[in-house]
C-alpha cells in the first residue's frame, strides 16, 4: 500500500476506534517546515488494551506485520510499537502517551490540518520543534533532526509562541540547542 | 631508583634531556587539558555550526519564501512525493548492483536493507 493510503488507514482505524492520536516526527516537521523523505509516520497514541484486536485484525498478514502481544508491552510500559508494511517497506510507529509533563502538553495542543478528503491532528510546531530538539539532543547531535527543528523555526517564524517554547528549553534540556539554533536561523519576516 | 648524579661525561648530557623530556610532557598535557576544557563550549558550537551549515546556502531566504507559501498539505505531498522518488532510486540501484536478481529478489532485497535502516538513520 502506498504511504499516504497506509496513513489513511491507520487515521480512519483510530478514529473509528475513538482512539484519540498526534502526528509527529519528520511527516509534521516536513509540513511545517521543509519537506523531505521519510520511510516512517510517527504518531502518538493515547490507547487502552481493549484497541488492540481492532488493530491487529485491520493489518492481517502478509502485507502487514503486527503484534498483539508487542503492543500489550508497549501500552505496559509506556513504551512503543510498530506496524510494517511488508510490501512497500514503510513503517508507521506508535508512541504510547506517557505521563510526563511535556508529552501531557504537547498532546492537549494538538490541532486539526485539513486536507482534501481527510484530516489529521498533528502536533502544534513549537512542539514539533522542541521534540526535534530533544531528539538531536538524545542522539548526540543528530543533523537531520537539527535541520528539521531549524527549517520548521524559520518557515513559521512570526506565528510562533518562543515564549512557551522557553518555558520547556530547561526541563527538555535543550536549552543550549535552542539558543544555537536561533543564532542560525535565518528568517524571513 | 633514580640516580641524577652523573657518573660519566655522557650522564651530563642526560639529565638535562631528562628534565626536558618531563617538563615537555607535563606542558602537553596541561595545555591539552586546558584547552579541552575551555573550549568544550566552542567544540560544541562549531559541530553545531557544521550541521546546520554543511552546505552554503545561496538564496535561503527566496527558498523559505516559496516553502512558505506552500500549503500544509501541499507540503505533505511533497513528502510522499519524495519518499516515493527515494524509493525508486533505492531499487534502481539495486537492479544495477544485481542485474541477475528477478523483480521479487530485488524487492526482498530492498526491504531487508530497509529494515536495517529503521530508526537508525540519524
Amino acid at each position: 500500500m502506498l504511504q499516504p493510503k497506509l496513513l489513511k488507514k491507520v487515521l480512519a482505524l483510530l478514529e473509528e476506534n475513538h482512539i484519540d492520536y498526534m502526528i509527529t516526527g519528520s511527516l509534521v516537521s516536513s509540513m511545517q517546515g521543509e519537506p523531505r523523505a521519510t520511510h516512517d509516520v510517527d504518531i502518538l497514541v493515547n490507547i487502552t488494551h481493549s484497541a488492540i484486536p481492532s488493530l491487529v485484525n485491520a493489518f492481517t498478514p502478509p502485507d502487514y506485520f503486527i503484534s498483539g502481544p508487542a503492543i500489550e508491552d508497549a501500552i505496559l510500559r509506556k513504551s512503543m510499537f510498530n506496524l510494517l508494511d511488508t510490501t512497500e517497506g514503510d513503517k508507521v510507529d506508535f508512541w504510547i502517551l506517557t505521563d510526563d509533563p511535556f508529552d501531557q502538553s504537547r498532546f492537549a495542543r494538538k490541532y486539526e490540518e485539513k486536507m482534501s478528503g481527510f484530516s489529521m491532528k498533528v502536533s502544534r510546531p513549537e512542539d514539533t520543534i522542541l521534540m526535534k530538539l530533544r531528539w538531536a539532543n538524545l542522539s548526540g547531535g543528530s543533523e537531520k533532526q537539527l535541520t528539521d527543528a531549524l527549517r520548521v523555526y524559520e518557515v513559521q517564524f512570526g506565528k510562533l509562541d518562543l515564549a512557551y517554547i522557553e518555558s520547556w528549553t530547561e526541563p527538555l534540556q535543550v536549552k543550549e540547542l535552542w539558543e544555537k539554533l536561533q543564532q542560525e536561523g535565518k528568517p524571513i519576516i | 631508583m633514580l640516580q641524577l648524579s652523573p657518573k660519566s661525561p655522557s650522564d651530563l648530557f642526560l639529565i638535562p634531556s631528562f628534565f626536558f623530556l618531563i617538563s615537555h610532557f607535563l606542558f602537553l598535557s596541561y595545555s591539552s587539558l586546558l584547552f579541552r576544557t575551555l573550549n568544550n563550549n566552542i567544540f560544541e558550537h562549531e559541530i553545531l555550526r557544521y550541521c546546520m551549515e554543511i552546505k552554503p546556502r545561496p538564496n535561503h531566504s527566496l527558498y523559505l519564501k516559496s516553502l512558505r507559501q506552500m500549503t500544509p498539505e501541499q507540503r505533505l505531498a511533497k513528502v510522499f512525493e519524495l519518499s516515493r522518488f527515494t524509493k525508486e532510486l533505492f531499487l534502481q540501484g539495486l537492479q544495477k548492483r544485481f542485474p541477475d536478481k528477478g523483480e521479487t529478489e530485488i524487492k526482498e532485497i530492498y526491504l531487508q536493507r530497509l529494515l536495517k535502516c529503521y530508526n537508525r538513520n540519524y
